[in-house]
């Protein structure tokens, strides 16, 4: 039972879909947008021909209904009357915004016509096959080609490394190259003129944006395969056995619930870290301490009862309260398991007959199988995996003699206590699990890809989104910067939560002028408007920077792939959405943007 | 407005604007025209005087700072328009890594055009626009005149009532220009409406019923071209076969006085450098590998 190199850290889950979430900041945007739309065409003296009249006065109305609805609800919320903001006012104002917004588009999506899509589409591919622009993917052959030089080679690591070098080879490359092929289509048709002979034919203007997303979409679809088909031979020919033994495969985790007990009672919910982000809770170590870490098991595939084992794998984090001499020294902790069946008014005779009989495997498992119950203590260290293989007999026991109406409780509790006085132990649902089975590697690895192409598309999206205004190099740019800012997503949180290292910028650059890193700012005037304007700068950042930017870690599974662990389907799915909605705006966006570009040389 | 009006603008006036919205210059100024069904228009200007502009914003390319333009009764802006308008750009903007073959597909399967039909279209539009032999090259390859074919076989794609043609004769030599002008009046048989901009006075001239001329984006002349450029008060007479000698010039002299005018000029008239460039061609053709030398016929 030695360490398994293999570890899965989520660090931060993803988030669930907040569908009220979503509507409210696309409300929001709508505002802004019609707020911008006003400025720019009624106050700049533009007339926006191409806008029907009847959209002017959908939007004037909007914005009537919307607008007043906003300063009533600031206005109450600075007098402080009714508590807390009305945020139902402010919903209702998104709402209007986004209605009024959102019906041009949705009433101009049935003049689509798939074979005009699909006939600009295809015109993106051909644009690439002809211009031979898919030459420059065999760069990354020639990575693989040298890769094996330069990579430190240990038999057991041999999977995981070439997974890494493989996506970190191959983001960088797709998603650049993806971004500034989808970044200049539109803007070189308009330079070139060709979109005025597109535009003198029944074609949408927005067609002619869906159609460019879909065609570059479709071009990267096939690059990436083929890609990930070539890197997936690399990975799979000469494999190191041990290797192959280590990585190359998918397990399948069964996760439980996870709840907290002190002093026998299950209303506890663990205990804070002060680091924000920590997802774990913590429960407090030493033979004293009540707390608990309980993951339930309500529902047990019935096969399990015929295996032998089965494994139980395990990365927790550690918290100290005192330093200790060598942090990789782990601390000792207790594991329990009992079914549903254990009692514990046997647990006497289940003492005497473990103390009677020693702890070969053998009688773990025939004990198990009887009482129910199966226990293990071990030292862990921070963040690492460990498995503990657990008898066959307390599944057995597990799922034998169910009672027909169903159980109320679970069929499975896995009790986890930490043993060492001063520690904490940390843990998160997912931070222990009994491991099911093992699926494919290489459709795993396509799951994988399946990440990254969301990726592509997210970029794809945006960037074809900023060409309809912008230049195709600063389109491009802003595509990076998009997702840049999205790999970025948790210091940005940071940042305007004011919980970053060092305050907001002003404060930084006060910070910076006096050579003062660490005291606490007095109070003078200059702080005080330094740290207003930090305020107002994080406001900024927390409403309209924040909820613009996407949060790209939800669709990196890489990690998966490289520790052997299949991709949940529960994953993909909603990634998937979160794509949709989140691309679905810039679409908006770009189709009022497309709508009232006027074409001149 | 009646059904027989394609074409209808009132008081359009464009002025492209900076960034900031500032005006920079103004290209038309409130310009009302009206374009009925069979006609061939030809809207003159130097350089710079606001054709393209004019074009440009009845296709709903540009938006009219002011007034507004119609086409088939509904407003430029109106994309379904665009299925009964053929439109031959200044110069032909076609995606050059496509082939003449690609290239008609591509824009029928804009029109929403069947496989079928497009597949057909296509082989008549080539041969009509005499690409037959080029089909499968790419347009990169092709000359000024051929992008200039193709352009044309582009705009006929879809079979449109009405034909806008930006400068159709720029880039074609003389039998291409020929040939032009033999198709638009072709075109005008066909009942179709042809609305062309040109600053080549001879082409306007020979294709032309009605013209409108344009100088610093203000319509300072409109009317027919007939009688635009009659003049009214001189007597042309040609005739062949006839020796020129003294005694005819003052045979004629007095006849022609004889009737109270006076005679100008009397002497070979002289061809057109069209008319004898087009002979050399056709005697070329009929006789390869000869040359042409006039002063021995
Ligand atoms: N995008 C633009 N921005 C600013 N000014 C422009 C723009 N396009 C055209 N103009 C100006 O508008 C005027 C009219 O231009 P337009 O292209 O309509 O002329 P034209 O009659 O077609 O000329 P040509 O015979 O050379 O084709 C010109 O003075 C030109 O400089
Ligand atoms: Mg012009």
């Amino acid at each position: 039972m030695c360490a398994l190199p293999a570890i899965l850290i989520v660090d931060r889950e993803p988030p669930p879909l907040a569908w009220a979430d979503w509507l409210r900041v696309c409300g929001g945007f709508a505002i802004l947008g019609l707020v911008l739309w006003l400025v720019v065409f009624l106050v700049g003296g533009r007339k926006p021909a191409p806008t029907a009249p009847r959209r002017h006065r959908l939007f004037l109305a909007t914005l009537g209904l919307a607008l007043p609805l906003v300063g009533i609800s600031l206005l109450l919320s600075a007098t402080g009357q009714f508590g807390a903001t009305p945020s139902h006012l402010l919903t209702l104002a998104s709402g209007t915004a986004l209605i009024g917004v959102a019906a041009p588009f949705v009433l101009d999506l049935t003049r689509l016509r798939p074979r005009r899509l699909g006939a600009i589409a295809w015109l993106s591919i051909m644009e690439a096959i002809r211009r031979k622009v898919l030459w420059a993917y065999l760069v990354l052959v020639v990575v693989f080609l040298f890769a094996g030089w330069f990579i430190p080679y240990k038999p057991e690591d041999q999977v995981r490394t070439y997974i890494h070098v493989i996506f970190w080879t191959m983001s960088p490359l797709l998603l650049v190259t993806a971004g500034l092929l989808a970044a200049t289509a539109i803007p070189a048709d308009i330079q070139n003129q060709t979109m005025v002979t597109l535009l003198t034919k029944p074609v949408e203007r927005f067609e002619i944006v869906l159609g460019r997303l879909l065609g570059h979409v479709a071009l990267m679809t096939v690059v990436l395969f083929a890609l990930g088909g070539i890197s997936l031979l690399y990975v799979l020919r000469g494999v190191d056995p041990d290797a192959a033994f280590e990585s190359l495969r998918a397990r399948q985790p069964l996760y439980g619930q996870l709840v907290f007990e002190r002093g026998g009672r299950r209303d506890f919910s663990g205990e804070q870290s002060l680091r924000e982000w920590d997802y774990r809770r913590y429960i407090a170590g030493g033979r004293a301490s009540s707390h608990r870490a309980v993951w339930l098991f309500t529902d047990l595939p019935a096969d399990l009862a015929g295996r032998p084992s089965v494994p139980c794998e395990y990365a927790f984090g550690i918290f100290r309260l005192s330093r200790p001499v060598d942090e990789e020294k782990g601390i000792g902790c207790a594991l329990t398991f009992r079914t549903w069946r254990w009692h514990p008014s046997r647990e006497a005779a289940y003492r005497q007959e473990r103390d009677r009989h020693g702890l070969t495997p053998e009688v773990l498992d025939r004990l198990a199988e009887t009482y129910g119950i199966y226990e293990e203590s071990r030292v862990v260290t921070n963040k690492r995996t460990f498995a503990s293989v657990v008898p066959g007999g307390l599944f057995r026991n597990a799922l034998s003699n169910l009672p027909s109406e169903g159980l109320a409780g679970p069929l499975l509790e896995i009790e986890v206590r930490c043993l060492e006085a001063g520690q904490y132990l940390g843990v998160a649902r997912h931070d222990l699990y009994l491991l099911d089975d093992d699926g494919f590697f290489a459709s795993n690895f396509l799951k994988g890809l399946v990440g990254l192409w969301c990726r592509l598309c997210l970029v794809i999206g945006v960037a074809v989104a900023c060409s309809t205004y912008l230049n195709g190099l600063v389109a491009w740019l802003s595509s990076l910067v998009v997702f840049g800012l999205g790999l970025l997503l948790d210091y940005l949180t940071e940042l305007a939560r004011g919980t970053n290292v060092g305050g907001g910028p002003f404060e930084a650059f006060l910070r910076l002028s006096r050579g003062d890193y660490t005291t606490p700012l007095d109070l003078t005037p200059t702080t005080r408007v330094v740290s207003g304007a930090d305020e107002v700068y994080r406001w900024f950042v927390r409403y309209v920077v924040l909820p613009a930017v996407p949060d790209v870690e939800r669709w990196s599974w890489t990690q998966y792939v490289a520790e052997g662990f299949d991709i949940p389907a529960g994953l993909i799915l909603p990634a998937l959405v979160a794509l949709a909605g989140y691309l679905l705006p810039w679409l908006v966006l770009a189709y009022y943007l497309m709508k009232v570009r006027e074409i001149s040389a | 407005m009646s059904a027989d009006i394609l074409i209808e603008t009132r008081h359009l006036t464009k002025v492209y604007r900076d960034f900031w919205g500032r005006p920079k210059k103004v290209a038309l100024r409130a310009l009302n025209l009206q374009i009925e069904r069979g006609e061939v228009f030809g809207l003159l200007g130097p350089n710079g005087s606001g054709k393209t502009t004019t074009i440009k914003l009845l296709l709903g390319l540009l938006f009219p700072t002011e007034g507004e333009a119609f086409l088939f009764g509904r407003p430029a802006s109106d994309v379904a328009k665009n299925a009964r308008i053929g439109y031959l750009p200044e110069e032909p903007y076609l995606y050059r890594f496509l082939n003449a073959e690609e290239t008609l597909d591509f824009y029928g399967r804009l029109f929403n055009m069947p496989a079928a039909r497009r597949r057909q279209r296509a082989a008549e539009l080539i041969e009509l626009v005499g690409l037959t032999a080029d089909r499968k090259r790419v347009l990169r390859e092709y000359s000024k005149g051929m992008r200039q074919r193709i352009g044309l076989a582009q705009a006929l794609m879809n079979d449109p009532e009405l034909v806008i043609l930006d400068e159709p004769t720029s880039g074609l030599d003389p039998i291409g220009t020929r040939w032009m002008k033999d198709l638009i009046h072709d075109l005008q048989r066909r009942g179709k409406t042809v609305l062309m901009c040109s600053h080549r006075l001879d082409d306007v001239q020979d294709v032309c019923d009605r013209i409108a001329i344009l100088h610093e984006g203000e319509l300072q002349e409109l009317g027919a071209v007939r009688t635009l450029l009659q003049d009214a008060d001189r007597v042309e007479m040609q005739a062949s076969g006839l020796p020129l000698s003294e005694e005819l010039r003052q045979d004629l002299e007095a006849l022609v006085q004889k009737y109270g005018g006076r005679l100008d000029h009397l002497g070979h008239p002289t061809t057109t450098l069209e008319a004898l460039f087009l002979r050399i061609v056709a005697e070329s053709k009929a006789h390869p590998g000869r040359r042409y030398l006039p002063s021995q016929s």
